[in-house]
């Protein structure tokens, strides 16, 4: 594609959408980052649970090797105290062993799933509630906006992370719950998004003259409206992934996570706190982590951001 | 006025809307609008911006935004049916079914998200049960019937892509894929530069009398009512003032604000003389004047236009218009 796409297209079935975006975003260094890192977790995460899991996964994360207790980051194991089933792959701990001489390279992996369900679960709940609530309050106003969006003032009233922590300590820790839970109490920003989207589509021509071709309100709100309300909601979806992936890993540190033995980013950290001086790696190692997943998700959401943004569009396209 | 015959398509009977605003006195939009619209017949709305002839349009279609606007009262006939008692229900089938409407900006009439050819299929399917194999071919069909060149690669193309004319072709289409007996043009051709006004004023003239449906035009520009239309109800201020047959409004035009309107197109042997225009500018609508709206710019006015409303009468067979100093001529 050159430059003068835009002139040949004029005639052309059209270039998707998707591929405009795609070549807006790939002049943003940081946003490509931001996806790269992103299309790598996704992998890992799916590659983490393929070896980490079923009876006799090839990588048991919870494996205990007493003998092999805190052993540094590619330290090679001990034939003599470890049987063959449970030695690591290539003979190497790539990441180390932890204080009961669990492999971290396999935990971690158990946890990269962990994180991405988190993420993905959660989020997919807080924009589906958010994008209808958002809708429902844009599109019809009146006492439908005034309800809704007194609903999202009083959400926001309630500390999130403490209303958390009560659920998950009267109904007892689960991965399954802190998913719903994180998803039920993050979708208020969406909500605000698509309903100020709404609030501004509602006025446009098209919307009349869908409403004029006899569409329904449902129809028009989800069919004709939504797609154009989108962006906001994609690059929100971003975030918010890093932001649940956050939480969870927030609450695993606290020792409101997932139960154990599964292993989680958080735990590691948490139960690495202990061993701080004598091993650092046990913390490094899921703080590193969780930074670079956090910040390339929200780089990739800030890249999407721009490019979604119709001026900048202009611009580039 | 015309009573329901079997040549009427629509009656519009005494509608007034009004819109109340935040602060500020109410506006009356549109004060007792009645016309008809014959089988097969153009009619045309002529007037000044912010003279309700729009939210005349919408009112047939009932989509004037609701708060502000109210339909006050008022019937709108559509084959002997009530539009405005109807259920919402009812009035959706009817919308883009039975009455299709096309509207000034083709630039964001369209949704941008959308190719074209999803947007017409949309159409067919919102009124009909048509087969998605069928889908593609139905489009083309439409696409090339509003001389849409290479319809194939139409279809496929989001509007951005098009210009200005080809939207509007694209909007004719989709009111087109529902076959409906009225077409509602607000303004179809404003936007767009006047070679373009031009093959799209012949687009709809010969689909008109192709598919023997009714068009309501609404616009403000005359020439284009000299072209295409039948009748032509002239509006000011929220109410009918003239009434008349294409070519007699244009000889000889009654009202005078007719009057005024067109001796205030420049013409081309006319560049010597200042251009005539007409007084004073168009009424805020929250602060209309009492009585006739038109009398503090008319040159005819008497004392009795401040003091009394005119009714809309017949002055000549098939013309009616609003105005006392017409009456007094008449009656002379």
């Amino acid at each position: 594609m050159t430059d003068d796409s835009s002139l040949e297209s004029a005639g052309k079935p059209a270039a998707s959408p998707l591929w405009e975006t795609w070549r807006t975003l790939r002049r943003n260094y940081l946003g490509v980052a931001g996806m790269v890192f992103f299309l790598v977790f996704l992998v890992v995460a799916v590659f983490g649970v393929a070896v980490t899991s079923g009876r006799h996964p090839i990588m048991d994360p919870s494996h205990i090797r007493l003998k092999e207790r805190l052993k540094g980051p590619l330290s090679h194991y001990n034939p003599k105290a470890v049987e063959d089933e449970h030695k690591p792959p290539l003979g190497v701990y790539l990441l180390g062993t932890d204080q009961l001489g669990r492999d971290i390279l396999a935990r971690m992996l158990q946890g990269a799933w962990v994180s991405l369900t988190v993420g993905f679960v959660a989020v997919g709940i807080s924009i589906t509630v958010g994008v209808f609530f958002g809708g429902l309050a844009g599109y019809f106003g009146h006492w439908a906006d005034a309800v809704i969006m007194r609903l999202v003032d009083i959400m926001l009233c309630i500390p999130r992370f403490i209303l958390i922590l009560t659920i998950l300590a009267l109904w007892g820790p689960g991965l399954f719950k802190i998913m719903v839970i994180v998803g039920l109490t993050s979708w208020m920003g969406t909500t605000r998004f698509v309903r100020a989207e709404f609030l501004s589509l509602r006025q446009q021509d098209f919307v009349t003259a869908a409403k004029a071709l006899g569409s329904s309100h449902l129809r028009l709100i989800f069919r004709h409206m939504l797609p154009n309300a989108l962006a906001p909601v994609l690059v929100s979806a971003t975030i918010g992934i890093a932001t649940a992936i956050l939480l969870e890993a927030g609450l695993s540190f606290l020792g409101f996570g997932v139960p154990p033995p599964h292993a989680t980013w958080g735990k590691i950290l948490a139960s690495g706190r202990e061993y701080l001086f004598d091993a650092p790696w046990l913390t490094y190692i899921p703080g590193v982590t969780i930074l670079v997943v956090v910040l390339s998700f929200n780089l990739f959401g800030e890249g999407l951001r721009d490019t979604l943004n119709p001026k900048l569009r202009q611009r580039g396209a | 006025m015309a009573s329901a015959d079997d040549g009427t398509l629509l009656d519009v009977r005494d509608i007034r809307v009004t819109f109340h605003v935040a602060d500020g006195p109410p506006v009356r939009a549109v004060e007792g609008v009645s016309f008809t619209i014959e089988k097969g017949e153009t009619l045309a709305v002529v007037g000044e911006s912010g003279c309700g002839k729009s939210v005349t349009g919408l009112t047939i279609m009932r989509l004037i935004p609701s708060p502000p606007g109210v339909i006050e009262s008022g019937e709108v006939l559509f084959q002997g049916r009530d539009l405005l008692a109807c259920p919402e229900r009812e009035m959706r089938s009817i919308r883009g079914g039975e009455i299709a409407m096309i509207f000034q900006e083709p630039m964001t009439s369209l949704n941008p998200v959308f190719t074209i050819g999803f947007q017409i299929a949309e159409a067919l399917h919102a009124h009909r049960d048509v087969s998605k194999a069928e889908d593609r071919k139905r489009v083309v069909e439409l696409l090339r019937r509003v001389q849409i060149p290479s319809p194939e690669e139409g279809f496929s193309s989001y509007p951005h892509q098009l210009s200005g004319g080809m939207r509007q072709r694209a909007m004719i289409a989709m009111a087109l894929a529902c076959n409906s007996k009225l077409l509602i043009a607000d303004e179809p051709t404003t936007a767009l530069d006047v070679t373009t006004q031009a093959q799209i004023f012949e687009l709809l003239t010969e689909l008109r009398q192709e598919m023997g449906g009714s068009i309501l035009l609404i616009t403000h520009d005359l020439a284009v009512v000299a072209e295409t239309a039948d009748r032509v109800v002239v509006m000011y201020a929220g109410r009918v003032v003239e009434q008349s047959p294409v070519n007699e409004l244009f000889d000889a035009p009654l009202h005078p604000y007719t009057r005024g309107l067109l001796e205030s197109i420049p013409s081309r042997n006319a560049g010597k003389t200042k251009l005539p225009v007409i007084p004073g500018s168009v009424p805020d609508a929250a602060h209309k004047p009492a009585n006739c709206h038109f009398h503090p710019r008319c040159p005819y006015a008497r004392q009795k236009c401040s003091q009394q409303d005119p009714e809309l009468r017949q002055i000549l067979p098939g013309r009616f218009a609003r105005c006392w100093a017409l009456g007094d001529w008449l009656e002379t």
